[in-house]
């Protein structure tokens, strides 16, 4: 009787709580001049012969500090540009693409900049999320919520982090901000295609839906839906009008024709299937943003290696606008030797699930990380090798003439900072490859991680490389200490 | 990763898939080698019309850059 009266209650409360309206609200009307894409977000006068590129790996608490780090020795590296006053590398961030952990970073950064630096490490750094994660979901006012059809664990992360870390803001505050932003990628994965989705209007033109009214907290926790513990985000894949007079951009177009390029061609197709395939898609499902890419590089890999983005590098060295490309990677990947090779006993359910859910995603993105480096030399290759035909051209003959010009010199780089980097000092590297993933990390191992972010940035023998192409004059200061008692703190067994 | 030169009798902006690219020809007045990834794209050129074909859709192939593929426009009498 009683069980019956708080069910009935619960029911009532449920009722009272209404239905929330959409997540994704329509579109009024396609327009390119509107919404939270590259060419609305960033003016081109922001954008300067060096475009930096910086791609935040998830793991929880872990990649968020790490990350942050990252931002934190960015702003350390202060050079002379060959116009204009002194500046830090972290003013020259164009892009910033991101996972999971790493979106909570990315996101605030975007929103707030560096003014907004003391107010992430208070509200999200040093915080239990995972602790009012689940008092909120304990919560009896949050039963009545988490009954309705349309709300679920992941609506309860998404208000959370809306109030708690992101002051309610939007896509549309976001676009409106005038502060020199970095145009940020939040990467979740659909989870009917496996392939990744970016929270951009370019995207959601796809969906006939209005970014600009979506609080960047919800893209934030699409992002980071770990599977199981989070419920997946839905969305609304929006039809009638204006959803029917919907073009696909030239270069999508183009690529859905592209049957020798197989890569290309997959890539349209999903990403036309939203519209094709409305009927059947009236709702796209969501989850962490690592299940397609744990290290936020799939969407810069397709802007720097063609016309199919609305960023695309190759048209923006095309157009001579840019001379060198940084590309930063901040992978939290964790690799401890769990030890199961030391006991004939096969390891259980729980390690099983754990390999099942990371092992593939750590496999990819050590792949994608290789295939950026890969590109890189490939270009600079095809660079250099014209450059010595001309050359030995000329020896043969003085008057030899190239027949046409040469692209546009460009220099390409990538920085890959992780735990295996670490070197020197064992005990550092095996406690930081043993951190948890967990939106709640003690307050030591948070400072631990934004040091070795600044220590491995400031001491990376490619970006000190870098550094002497793009900047002759800069001089590398001396590298960020860590903390021995830090360590020791961090990384003493609880 | 392709390569493409775009010929045509003047200084033009190149498009592909209705993204400027800069001049079709480089101050040295050779044409100007553009980065392009392989596959389909449909070029066009900038400025009066004037220009036979008006666009065309290509088939990009993989290209190194000391073997440029070309696009070849005509300037209309």
């Amino acid at each position: 009787m009683k069980a019956g009266r708080v069910l009935a209650a619960l029911l009532a409360a449920a009722l009272a709580a209404g239905c929330a309206g959409p997540v994704n609200p329509p579109l009024k009307a396609y327009d390119l001049a509107a919404g939270y894409r590259y060419a609305n977000a960033r003016l081109d006068a922001a954008e300067e012969e060096l475009f930096v590129i910086l791609a935040f790996s998830g793991g929880g608490t872990r990649a968020a500090a790490f990350s942050y780090g990252v931002l934190e020795g960015l702003r350390r590296i202060v050079y002379q540009p060959a116009a204009g006053g002194p500046r830090t590398l972290l003013q020259d961030v164009d892009v910033i693409s991101s996972v999971s952990g790493g979106s909570f970073t990315a996101a605030h950064y975007a929103l707030f900049g560096v003014e907004g630096f003391k107010r992430f490490e208070d509200d999200f750094l040093y915080q239990n999320i995972q602790g009012q994660l689940v008092a909120r979901a304990l919560a009896p006012w949050s039963w009545a919520r988490l009954l309705r059809a349309d709300y679920s664990r992941i609506d309860l992360a998404a208000d959370l982090y809306d109030e708690k870390v992101f002051g309610h803001a939007t896509f549309g505050d976001l676009l409106a901000s005038t502060r020199r932003a970095p145009y940020l990628l939040l990467n979740a994965t659909d989870m009917t295609s496996g392939a990744r989705f970016e929270f951009t209007q370019d995207q959601f033109d796809l969906l006939c839906s209005d970014l600009s009214q979506v609080p960047v907290a919800r893209a934030v926790a699409a992002s980071s839906a770990f599977p199981i513990l989070l419920s997946p985000m839905t969305l609304h894949n929006h039809r009638g009008e204006p959803c029917e007079s919907f073009r696909p951009p030239t270069w999508l177009t183009s690529a859905l024709q592209s049957s020798s390029q197989p890569r290309r061609l997959a890539l349209a197709q999903n990403l036309m299937s939203y519209r094709e395939r409305v009927a059947e898609r009236p709702f796209v499902h969501l989850l962490d943003g690592g299940l397609a890419d744990n290290i936020g590089l799939r969407g810069p890999y397709v802007a720097l290696s063609g016309q199919d983005s609305a960023w695309s590098i190759y048209t923006k060295i095309n157009q001579r606008k840019i001379r060198h490309v940084l590309v930063i990677t901040a992978n939290a990947k964790t690799g401890r030797d769990p030890g199961w090779d030391a006991r004939q006993s096969p390891p259980g359910v729980v390690d099983v699930l754990g390999l099942v859910t990371t092992g593939p995603m750590g496999n990819y993105s050590f792949e994608t990380v290789q295939l950026i480096a890969d590109h890189f030399t490939a270009l600079t290759n095809e660079l250099a090798s014209l450059r010595a035909c001309e050359r030995m051209a000329k020896e043969q003959c003085a008057s030899f003439e190239m027949p046409f010009e040469a692209p546009a010199p460009v220099t390409f780089h990538a920085v890959e900072l992780a735990f295996d980097k670490v070197v020197g000092d064992p005990r550092l590297r095996d406690c930081l490859e043993g951190l948890a993933t967990s939106f709640h990390l003690p307050a030591p191992q948070v400072t631990l991680l934004r040091q070795v972010a600044q220590q491995l940035l400031l001491s990376s023998p490619d970006l000190r490389a870098a550094m002497a192409t793009i900047a002759p004059g800069w001089q590398p200061g001396e590298g960020a200490a860590i903390d021995p008692s830090l360590v020791a703190a961090a990384c003493s067994p609880s | 990763m392709s390569y493409v030169i775009v010929l045509f009798p003047g200084h033009r902006d190149v498009y592909i898939d209705d993204q400027s690219q800069g001049s079709n020809v480089a101050a040295s007045g050779k044409p100007r080698a553009l980065f392009v990834n392989a596959g389909v794209h449909i070029f066009r050129l900038g400025g009066t019309p004037d220009v036979e074909p008006p666009s065309q859709r290509v088939d990009v192939p993989e290209r190194p850059i000391l073997d440029p593929f070309r696009v070849v426009f005509t300037q209309c009498p």
